[in-house]
């Protein structure tokens, strides 16, 4: 089938889809339908997780033959090689698939973490070294509030902080801006699936 | 000098060239006559015999040469005649006897001085006209020498046919290294003698390399453009690598000295075992106690569904808070079931039973249920709302988890006791609360990390309610254990370093602070602005 023929087709097929589950939310009797087909969309998501470690696997195999860093994408290549086999030989809750999940993935990723509250708080003292304008003097200002709400300094509470000031920009302020950021969300979210639906957007090609 | 034509040329030659000859002559006559006067050494029947040779050598001498055969005579002469340079050959070959007569003096003086030694030849063939001069002048010339009829011919000058014949242009100089060129031997049997290999190669001559001086002399106006010059492409090359590491040092110096304020001022409660902060009133913070009230009212053995959506970073942040609330579960023999959107989510939440909670007897004997993980993201949380049985799970266990006896009596999602929704991200949660908004009555719980709270709080207060109590950051672990009675615990543990670390962290802002804004001691995008310019 040539991309001439497939296009229209997999554009029908993603519009129907769509429009379907859309009107099970609001029609009785067709939960059963939509959810096989939901169920049908799970079984492709996770077909999507092999894909996507092929494709990394190919990428980083292409690498290795142009000579660009070839070493990483060799470990990286190799390492991945080898936790899908052993997973994939005892499973999950296996002594060897659990023994490297503990004891390098969450160690890797919390150190990551943790270098990156460093580099926050560099960020920080360096705020207004920076840039000097309004805003950053009005950021550094509720950060130090937040800081100072968020628990004692040095073992020493700062009621004015921590039962006044704090828990109100947590709470209204914080609140009121992250509402605003919600609804921009929403209408973001519904302007994208709606596009999708008339077929304006083909995220899956054409 | 006489030429054999068949008219005499003298009789065409101008009147002042007639006169210069004459002339000529004239002194050469003269000068011949004076020679013969003085007795000149250069003959050779008069030649004085060397001083030092003794008597018997001298009567030897004479009586040889007075017995010497013509013939003889005629021999030795071309004996001799071997050893004289090519050129003094060629000039005698060329001296026909008849057609040309030397001059007086050379004729006089040829033989002699072929005797007389390797000097005395190579002063003869200094003295010796070009090679050319003989061959051009003892040319058999039976036409006149100049004729009116034919235009003369310059030196130098080539006529035109004869220069479109030449191949081409030839080099005006020898090209070839004074080793390469023929040259006459200076010493030994060969003295004399041109074209030879030279006896001695000047491969063998070991001599001292010259010493070039390396030196660039220029003009002070050559050197200010280069100077110019220089500067200019180190502008291009940007800063000087020096220059960047001067630049980049105090950055580097100021992470290190934060990081080590940070990692000591946490370090230190932890060793000490400090708990002097206070932990957080529970007055403001009412949605972490309608947590506590949800869970403590919970029958024994109600089922309680555990969203564990962590992400492996922030688990050390979740552990605290996620601690306290599971033992809370526990001791209200709550029947765990975990599920999760995430890939690394049950695989989290196996290591914090396994580590914190291994003595429980739930955790020990296994009674909570791992629904696995649950793939497709928010269109597979939205089928798993809808029905839980047919949602597609990927789970460790071969047996259908819906078959244990924990969750026979479960048919729909609102039939757990309590959601729990355990998220480290904001988006996660957000997915759960919205999509069971319209199938859960009752709501959901949340148990967050410090980064999501702003963004789920906002559900607490939304009507109807989705979001019926939140824990979040360590504050909420810390606010918790202390709701629970809690005196020990992985939150109260980590209040006193948070309390010291988040002072550090302030600190350190109010001196960047008053550094930057206020002493302006030595601001950074100035000093930046020069490395660029490559000052």
């Amino acid at each position: 089938m040539n991309l001439r023929v497939a296009t229209p087709l997999a554009a029908a097929v993603a519009v129907a889809a769509g429009v379907f589950i859309l009107v099970s939310l609001f029609v009785p009797g067709l939960e059963d339908l939509r959810n096989r087909i939901l169920n049908w969309a799970i079984l492709m998501a996770a077909l999507a997780l092999l894909l996507g470690m092929l494709n990394l696997f190919s990428v980083h195999f292409e690498k290795i033959r142009n000579r660009q860093q070839p070493v990483y994408s060799a470990v990286l290549i190799i390492a991945m090689l080898a936790t899908f086999g052993i997973t994939a030989w005892e499973g999950s809750q296996g002594v060897i698939s659990t023994w490297i999940f503990n004891n390098i993935e969450v160690p890797i990723e919390a150190s990551l973490m943790a270098v990156l509250a460093i580099s926050l708080t560099l960020a920080a003292v360096r705020l207004l070294q920076n840039r000097k304008d309004l805003m950053s003097i009005v950021f550094a200002v509720t950060l130090f509030i937040l800081l100072l709400g968020s628990g004692p300094l040095f073992g020493i509470e700062l009621p004015f902080f921590t039962s006044g000031l704090g828990p109100y920009v947590n709470g209204i302020l914080s609140t009121g801006a992250m509402r605003g950021l919600l609804i921009g969300v929403a209408l973001g979210t519904m302007l994208t699936g709606l596009r999708i639906l008339i077929a304006a957007d083909r995220p899956y090609g054409g | 000098m006489s030429y054999h034509s068949a008219q005499n040329p003298e009789d065409d030659l101008p009147d002042w060239l007639r006169a210069l000859r004459k002339r000529q002559e004239q002194e050469s006559t003269d000068s011949s006559e004076s020679e013969d006067a003085s007795g000149d050494s250069t003959d050779p029947a008069e030649e004085p015999e060397p001083a030092q040779d003794p008597d018997w050598l001298s009567e030897i001498r004479l009586r040889y040469q007075r017995g010497k055969e013509p013939a003889e005579a005629a021999a030795e002469e071309g004996h001799l005649d071997d050893t004289k340079p090519r050129r003094l050959r060629a000039m005698g070959n060329a001296l026909a006897p008849g057609e040309l007569e030397p001059p007086a003096d050379q004729e006089d003086s040829g033989p002699a001085r072929l005797r007389g030694g390797d000097k005395s030849v190579q002063q003869e063939e200094a003295q010796l006209p070009p090679e050319n001069f003989f061959e051009e002048s003892a040319t058999p010339s039976r036409t006149p020498a100049f004729s009116e009829d034919e235009p003369s011919i310059t030196p130098g000058e080539l006529p035109g046919w004869l220069q479109a014949l030449r191949p081409g242009d030839f080099p005006k100089e020898d090209s070839r290294s004074e080793e390469m060129l023929p040259g006459s031997a200076e010493g030994g049997p060969l003295a004399g003698l041109s074209d030879v290999l030279p006896a001695d190669p000047s491969i063998t001559q070991v001599e001292t390399a010259p010493v070039f001086s390396s030196r660039l002399e220029i003009t002070e106006n050559q050197g200010l453009h280069a100077a110019a010059f220089t500067k200019l492409l180190r502008e291009v090359e940007g800063p000087p690598e020096d220059e960047a590491r001067r630049v980049a040092r105090p950055k580097r110096v100021l992470n290190i000295g934060i990081a080590a304020v940070l990692f000591l001022s946490v370090l230190f409660p932890l060793l000490t075992r400090s708990q002097s902060a206070v932990r957080p009133d529970p007055q403001f913070f009412p949605e972490t106690t309608s947590v506590y009230s949800m869970i403590d009212v919970l029958p024994a053995g109600a089922p309680v569904l555990v969203a564990f959506e962590v992400q492996p970073a922030l688990f050390g942040e979740m552990a605290p808070l996620v601690s306290v609330v599971f033992a809370h579960l526990l001791e209200r023999q709550a029947n765990l079931v975990f599920i999760s959107t995430r890939p690394a989510g049950p695989a989290l939440a196996e290591r914090l039973l396994q580590v914190q909670f291994a003595a429980s007897p739930a955790v020990a004997t296994g009674t909570y249920t791992q629904l696995g993980y649950l793939s497709g993201g928010m269109a597979a949380l939205r089928s798993f709302i809808a029905d839980p049985r047919s949602a597609v799970l990927s789970t460790a266990s071969v047996d259908d988890p819906w078959q244990s006896p924990t969750l026979e009596p479960v048919r729909q999602l609102f039939d757990f006791a309590l959601i729990l929704v355990v998220s480290s991200s904001a988006e996660d949660g957000r997915a759960w609360i919205e999509q069971s908004a319209d199938l859960l009555p009752g709501g959901l719980a949340g148990v967050t990390s410090a980064q999501a709270s702003p963004l789920l709080r906002v559900y607490l207060h939304s009507k109807p309610q989705t979001l019926h109590g939140l824990v979040s950051g360590l504050q909420g672990a810390a606010l918790y254990e202390r709701l629970r009675g809690q005196e020990t615990g992985l939150g109260r543990t980590y209040w006193d370093a948070y309390s010291y670390g988040l002072g550090a962290i302030v600190l350190m802002i109010l001196l960047g602070g008053l550094y930057g804004r206020l002493i302006k001691l030595k601001p950074e995008k100035p000093a930046a602005a020069e490395v660029q310019r490559g000052a």
